[in-house]
């Protein structure tokens, strides 16, 4: 029996030590504390950096991770890859006190909410970070509550991706950058037919939604994080989902959810040519463009009464509370996040340049497919919802309900969403 | 010989089973205590856990209709898939105890699905159960029905899976199968020269010698289905509406989506309670229908 008691207690006491030390670090805010020595040009060290990246591309992290070594020899850097069931990883890994001290992250609100990462405005203060050089909308995502919590990675916006040859053969117009939602809609049904699709919608993904619902003046979820009731079921809302929605059911130009799932998603339709348009972030982007005899485009996403807003998925690199060192685990993560860091992500092609020097350098406006993603990026104007509330994924569970059950056509999005917010307001109380 | 000495025993005795008792302790019974403490905290696995009594607790049976949701689907899951799979799997370890040529080619081809990991199943099932041009609405198409949307549709998904559990259950055939041969001829030959039928043969030999067969299938997959995690993970993400909203997947997205460790602990402890006292209903009930035949020389 004893044995259990001395587990438990060293697990609940692990926990608190984890928290303590976090308090000092921040009442102190000075980086320097931990290696109170020096700077880490003498002190050699040893810092762990996580990613979610699969094995395949360490090889350009090596590539960068030894520019950084270059730069800081006493600075050893280990790469650990976790490419499945990352976040959870990293959650225990925080719990257990032996969290990587430096890790790529996007729920910044999540883990800050829990005192998991270190602050660093004071570098912005002492002039080691310097947000000028990034695209605001960038570096913006990158803080919570006016806080800066990350020094930004490779982001991207969305837009949509589409197949020349299907748009020739139905005898459609290629997008412009200033279409609009009916030039869109009528693409979409003069492109369905023949086992193709127009369009696929996600029946999930609330965050993708959040585009059309901002471009429709609408929201989720106020910006303090604590209100939806009027803002989740506005009639704006409201009308954003249904007409989403009205693609699958009215409409059909895009095929059912599950039959959307089981063919891969938007992502593999386009491939072999279910689909004529889909919108995605860049990710595809490098596959598509190697296989032969495919002839396909991108273009923005299209404007409701002139209005576009869009939407950015971005993460970062953060510092760890636990961290031994801190300023060693800075230096890194700030390398990582420089131009010159970032240069080789953005070659990958899996992201966007974070910042105009970049984007200069490696030419990417004059690259049609990326021209429409680079543009995108200053209309992304609305911070997403989950920034709002580190209790995001609660209200979500229930905002997804109501998408599901929209595009299903099993209620209106005005029903669904009032249903929604309802039970927002009870789920947020359970286990607290 | 030398009488051992009584402390020199109990030490062989104890470092035999020593090093299991620390891998149980430490790797099963700690843990297991560990949750049940938590369950009585709120704690986000990144902060200091807060005691809250019993609130975990009673607000899952007075706030959440996602406890009732889940628990509903996977009742009805258990109660619909584990007796459906039962007689599937009697039915067919009879059929596969015939006495015909190639008959272990068939055992096989039976048996084959159990052998396969729950994932890969799954990926497999959601291509078969694919409405378009999926496998099974394709062979339902030449009888001139038009097939459902299998796992897109709320009414069907569920129905879905448990299909699936079906086609699974090659694990219980082999049980079936073993208690079969263990059956005597001399009862079968006894019977029909008292002019018993095929089917009197059944109900009054076959079903009672291999009571004991059913009864560990029946715990097993009672066990089994109340703990069913993978279908609702990896083919519907316990949609459509959450009709396959499984009771462990909650569990699960309480405990790694939320970071509600506490509430998700006290949901497990809640699932912990509903199989123990299932299996003991099970248990209390056999000996009114589970025969021994050693038990008849006691």
């Amino acid at each position: 029996m004893s044995v259990i008691v001395v587990l438990t207690a060293s697990a609940c006491s692990g926990a608190q030590t984890a928290d303590t030390s976090g308090n000092t670090d921040a009442s102190n805010n000075s980086p320097a504390t931990d290696a109170p020595k020096t700077d880490p040009e003498d002190a050699p060290v040893t810092i762990r950096f996580a990613t979610w990246d699969t094995a395949s591309s360490l090889e350009t992290y090596k590539a960068v991770v030894d520019g950084f070594q270059a730069k800081y020899p006493n600075i050893k850097v280990q790469v650990e890859s976790v490419p499945d069931s990352y976040e959870q990883k990293i959650f225990t890994s925080l719990a257990a006190g032996n969290a990587p001290d430096v890790f790529l992250w996007w729920n910044y609100p999540q883990l800050v909410a829990r005192g998991a990462v270190e602050p660093l405005d004071s570098y912005i203060q002492s002039g080691e970070i310097d947000p000028d050089q990034y695209y605001p909308e960038i570096f913006n995502a990158s803080k919570v509550n006016g806080v800066l919590y990350s020094i930004p990675n490779i982001p991207t916006t969305r837009a949509i991706f589409y197949n020349k040859t299907l748009f020739d053969k139905a005898g459609v117009p290629y997008p412009k950058d200033d279409w609009t939602y009916d030039d869109f809609l009528s693409a979409a049904q003069k492109l369905t037919g023949d086992g193709v699709y127009g369009f696929v919608t996600e029946a999930k993904n609330t965050y993708t939604l959040q585009q059309f619902v901002w471009t429709n003046g609408g929201k989720f979820i106020s910006e303090d994080g604590k209100t939806v009731d009027g803002i989740m079921n506005s009639p704006q809302t409201a009308e954003a989902l249904q007409w989403y929605a009205d693609l699958v059911n009215k409409y059909k130009v895009s095929p059912s959810p599950s039959a959307s799932t089981t063919m891969g998603g938007g992502t593999e339709m386009f491939k072999t040519g279910k689909v004529a348009m889909f919108e995605s972030g860049l990710w595809p982007l490098n596959d598509y463009r190697k296989m032969s005899n495919f002839s396909f485009g991108t273009a923005m996403m299209p404007r409701k009464n002139g209005k576009l807003v869009g939407i950015l998925h971005t993460s970062g690199f953060v510092v760890s509370k636990t961290s031994k060192h801190k300023d060693a685990a800075f230096k890194f993560a700030q390398y990582m996040g420089s131009k010159e860091g970032q240069t080789n992500f953005v070659k990958l092609g899996f992201g966007l340049p974070e910042m105009p020097a970049i984007a200069q350098d490696l030419k990417t406006a004059e690259d049609p497919y990326f021209r429409p993603f680079l543009e995108m990026i200053k209309y992304a104007t609305v911070t997403p919802s989950y920034y709002a509330t580190p209790e995001w994924s609660k209200i979500d569970e229930k905002l997804v309900y109501a998408m599901e059950a929209t595009i299903l056509g099993k209620m209106t999005a005005q029903e669904a969403l009032n249903n929604a917010v309802k039970e927002i307001n009870t789920t947020l109380q359970v286990g607290k | 010989m030398k009488r051992m000495n009584k402390m020199t025993r109990q030490f062989e005795g104890y470092s035999f089973i020593g090093l299991w008792i620390i891998g149980f302790m430490a790797f099963s019974l700690g843990p297991l205590l560990f949750s049940l403490i938590i369950s009585f905290f709120k704690w986000s696995l990144l902060d200091k856990p807060v005691f809250i009594g019993l609130k975990n607790y009673i607000d899952m049976f007075k706030l959440d209709p996602l406890f009732w949701k889940s628990l509903k689907v996977t009742f009805t899951y258990a109660v619909v898939s584990v007796p459906l799979g039962l007689i599937v799997s009697l039915l067919l370890a009879i059929l596969l105890n015939l006495k015909l040529k190639g008959m272990g080619i068939f055992r096989t081809l039976f048996y084959l699905p159990s052998v396969i990991t729950g994932v890969a199943a799954a990926v497999l099932w959601m291509w078969v159960l694919q409405p378009d041009f999926g496998i099974l609405n394709y062979f339902l198409s030449f009888l001139g029905i038009q097939g459902p949307d299998w796992l897109g549709d709320p009414n069907w998904a569920l129905t879905s899976l448990i299909m699936m559990s079906v086609w699974g259950s090659g694990g219980g055939i082999v049980i079936f199968l073993a208690g079969l041969q263990n059956i005597p001829q001399l009862l079968y030959d006894v019977s029909s020269i008292d002019g018993a039928t095929k089917f009197r043969q059944f109900r009054a030999i076959t079903i009672p010698m291999i009571t004991p067969s059913i009864f560990f299938n029946l715990i097993m997959g009672v066990i089994g289905a109340f703990r069913t995690f993978t279908q609702g993970y990896v083919m519907t993400n316990g949609g459509p509406l959450n009709s396959t909203y499984f009771y462990a997947l909650y569990i699960y997205n309480k405990a790694f989506q939320d970071l509600q460790m506490g509430y998700a602990a006290a949901l497990s402890w809640i699932l912990f309670i509903i199989i123990a006292v299932l299996t003991l209903l099970v248990f209390k009930t056999s000996s009114s229908w589970v025969y021994y035949e050693t038990e008849r020389k006691g």
